[in-house]
């Protein structure tokens, strides 16, 4: 059993096995094995406290089917559940998403990183150039000078062809 | 929705490029007008996906044109992976030229999966670069069309990393297959479907999972392949 302690003190207790997932906490024990039991108590202090939970119910139903068993032999029926199954996870706020995304990233949990990072590129797709355009015009980033002039020789290319 | 693009522009460049590899190119590049943060995040994506679907029909030079101005406009980050997709069921769309996969196999891609637009009976016109592409270590080639499956042989072949190769609707001969075995060393995985198959031997020591979906054999085929792990069969 190792020990994850989040940013504001909370700890979770999960198997090592469960955990290897992550493979930065695979290399952190890898590197201290052998050592006192103190040392099974890792700091993610820059996850907030919502996230190890998400992430550990992740892990769980991630241990359960193992993805090199997942890929080979796993039935169409299991592989539909568990797509579903992730659906749902991953359908959720997009601060809750960011924040996945950053912890996969620093845990190195590949399929949790792909996992979210595709749901957040469904937000930006099949919009029609009107409503990309719409977005742009809110946000006050650009000038309007830059709004006139810059983008269109930037991307000029782009707006000639597809957009006009 | 301008709050949730505020927040997505919080995360840092790479996972930004990322998120942008699971888009269609043509909605990647549409980024680059939503702030100073996004407009050249897309150029460094390491995914071309282009789609025929969507361009409308008698459109095929309004797709090439964009093909073109992606590659001359995305700068010098790395390629990983092609995607041509023709998609189009209901309607034609003049093909688009497959000329342009000539320049993007140049950067040197690990993956290409392109639809191959119908010839009609004439030999397939294929860039032999793809065919030499040291990088390549998996390469899906699907041909659909209305008449026969297209004839397939190359001059040569020298894919040393490719591992996986799938082909659609093709007629394939002996004289491809042991071409096919001496340039690719390391492959692994064969997947033909509904190919037309003239060939008498699979001889390799490589190959690991064999796939035949649909196919029509022409002649007795026998399997010389001892490290052979799966096998599947189109007709038991």
């Amino acid at each position: 059993m190792i020990t994850l302690i989040s940013s504001d003190k909370r700890k979770f207790h999960v198997l090592e096995e469960v955990a290897n997932q992550s493979l930065t906490i695979r290399d952190v024990i890898e590197d201290r094995r052998g050592r006192r039991r103190a040392d099974r108590i890792i700091l993610v202090t820059n996850i907030n406290s919502k996230i190890p939970e998400k992430v550990i119910v992740y892990w769980l139903r991630h241990f359960l089917m193992p993805e090199e068993i997942a890929h080979a032999s796993m039935s169409h029926k299991k592989a539909e559940k568990l797509k579903k199954w992730e659906a749902k996870f991953f359908d959720t706020d997009i601060d809750t998403l960011n924040d996945l995304i950053l912890a996969a990233d620093s845990l190195d949990i590949p399929s949790l990183f792909d996992g979210a990072c595709e749901k957040v590129s469904d937000i930006l797709k099949n919009r029609s150039a009107e409503e990309v355009g719409e977005i742009s015009k809110i946000e006050n980033e650009f000038t309007h000078e830059e709004e006139e002039e810059e983008i269109p020789s930037e991307n000029a290319w782009v707006w000639r062809n597809e957009f006009a | 929705m301008n709050e949730t693009i505020d927040q997505i522009s919080s995360l840092p460049d790479d996972i930004l490029i990322h998120i942008l590899s699971f888009l269609r190119t043509r909605e990647a590049v549409q980024t680059c007008i939503l702030s100073k943060r996004w407009r050249k995040t897309w150029a460094s994506v390491p995914v071309l996906n282009f789609h025929a679907s969507d361009y409308n029909e008698n459109e095929g030079w309004k797709f090439d044109q964009f093909v073109n101005g992606v590659l001359e406009n995305r700068g010098p980050a790395l390629l990983d992976t092609i995607i041509s997709s023709q998609d189009v069921e209901d309607r034609y769309i003049d093909p688009p030229p497959i000329g342009w996969l000539h320049r993007a196999t140049l950067l040197m891609p690990r993956v290409i999966s392109v639809d191959i637009p119908d010839c009609y009976g004439w030999d397939l016109d294929f860039p032999d670069s793809v065919f030499s592409c040291a990088s390549l270590e998996k390469l899906e080639l699907f041909y659909f069309s209305e008449s026969w499956p297209a004839f397939f042989s190359l001059n040569s072949i020298a894919l040393v990393s490719l591992k996986t190769l799938v082909l659609e609707y093709l007629t394939l001969h002996d004289d491809f297959m042991q071409k096919l075995f001496l340039g690719c060393p390391v492959l692994e995985n064969l997947k033909l479907w509904i190919c037309e198959l003239d060939i008498s031997d699979i001889p390799s020591n490589a190959l690991k999972e064999f796939t035949l979906d649909d196919c029509q054999h022409l002649q007795p085929m026998q399997i010389s392949c001892p490290g052979l792990l799966f096998l599947c069969p189109s007709h038991l």
